[in-house]
């Protein structure tokens, strides 16, 4: 079984979600976006902040992982990545992910946060949500 | 709970005087849990200037709550990343940052190990006019 099971569908849930990749055209990515992503449009990076195990009876009970998820938007305000990040937040928050060789368990929101980066004459916002999945391995 | 106590009241006194037993116990464990992810949290980080390691403060407010934090400004966009940077004139990448992941994991694992520390103070303690063992059930969260 693959322990990276949980990272796996979370990113299917969300590049195989039309709505959002019309809200981020720039595509979701894993960890870091590419060079050029942000001139296709906005984009959506993932990344894993921790999982872990809890044992139980000699075996694992359940695993915790906890993903960070922002939207990155090159704009002067802050509506479209907004946007993109409330379609996230429906298809993660209380909503039963596919994950190969576990049971979902519970996906919820966390955590949110919302900052700009200023880069010369550019403007980037980074708006973004932490979210925790528990999952039952079978 | 209990295998045995020699009498309701006394148990009952027993168990009113447990949170005080475990005052002490309790405060001890929820400091060094601060203490150990500040100290995690500072080794983790990279250091060019050194600010943010010395950014990270352990604020005690009482002797249960201790609070970890950050001051340095760029602690949260450490932290969460920020976007590829180029060099306008020369093209020269001046280095992607994504996210550094440092100090949530930090406070999730710090977290956890101090609830297991609580839990078993709990369960070692000896309530007078009891016998057997305390065990702490976990209610399912929210």
């Amino acid at each position: 079984m693959a322990i990276d099971a949980i990272d796996d569908a979370v990113m299917a849930k969300l590049q195989g979600d039309a709505t959002l990749l019309s809200l981020a055209p720039g595509n979701v990515w894993a960890d870091s976006a590419p060079e050029g992503a942000i001139d296709i449009g906005r984009f959506v990076i993932v990344n894993l902040q921790l999982e872990t195990p809890t044992y139980e009876l000699g075996g694992v009970a359940y695993v915790a992982a906890r993903y960070q998820v922002k939207v990155v938007d090159r704009s002067t305000t802050k509506t479209a990545a907004q946007a993109a990040l409330d379609r996230i937040d429906t298809l993660l928050h209380n909503v039963a992910l596919t994950i190969v060789g576990h049971a979902h368990m519970i996906s919820k929101r966390v955590a949110r946060f919302a900052f700009k980066e200023l880069e010369g004459p550019n403007t980037w916002q980074h708006r973004g949500a932490d979210y925790e999945v528990y999952a039952d391995p079978v | 709970m209990a295998e045995g106590f020699t009498g309701m009241a006394a148990l009952i006194a027993g168990l009113e005087r447990l949170p005080t037993q475990l005052e002490h116990e309790a405060s001890i464990h929820i400091n060094n849990a601060a203490d150990t992810m500040a100290a995690e949290i500072r080794n983790e980080y990279p250091e060019v200037t050194g600010n943010l390691r010395k950014g990270v403060k352990v604020i005690r407010v009482n002797a249960f709550v201790a609070q970890v934090k950050n001051t340095a400004r760029h602690a949260e966009i450490y932290e969460r990343g920020t976007v590829r940077r180029f060099t306008a004139d020369t093209g020269a990448n001046r280095g992607t940052m994504p996210a550094g992941n440092v100090f949530i994991p930090a406070a999730i694992k710090a977290r956890a190990h101090m609830d297991e520390q609580l839990i078993k103070a709990v369960e070692r303690s000896k309530v007078p006019g009891m016998t057997g063992q305390l065990d702490v059930v976990e209610r399912g969260g929210d």
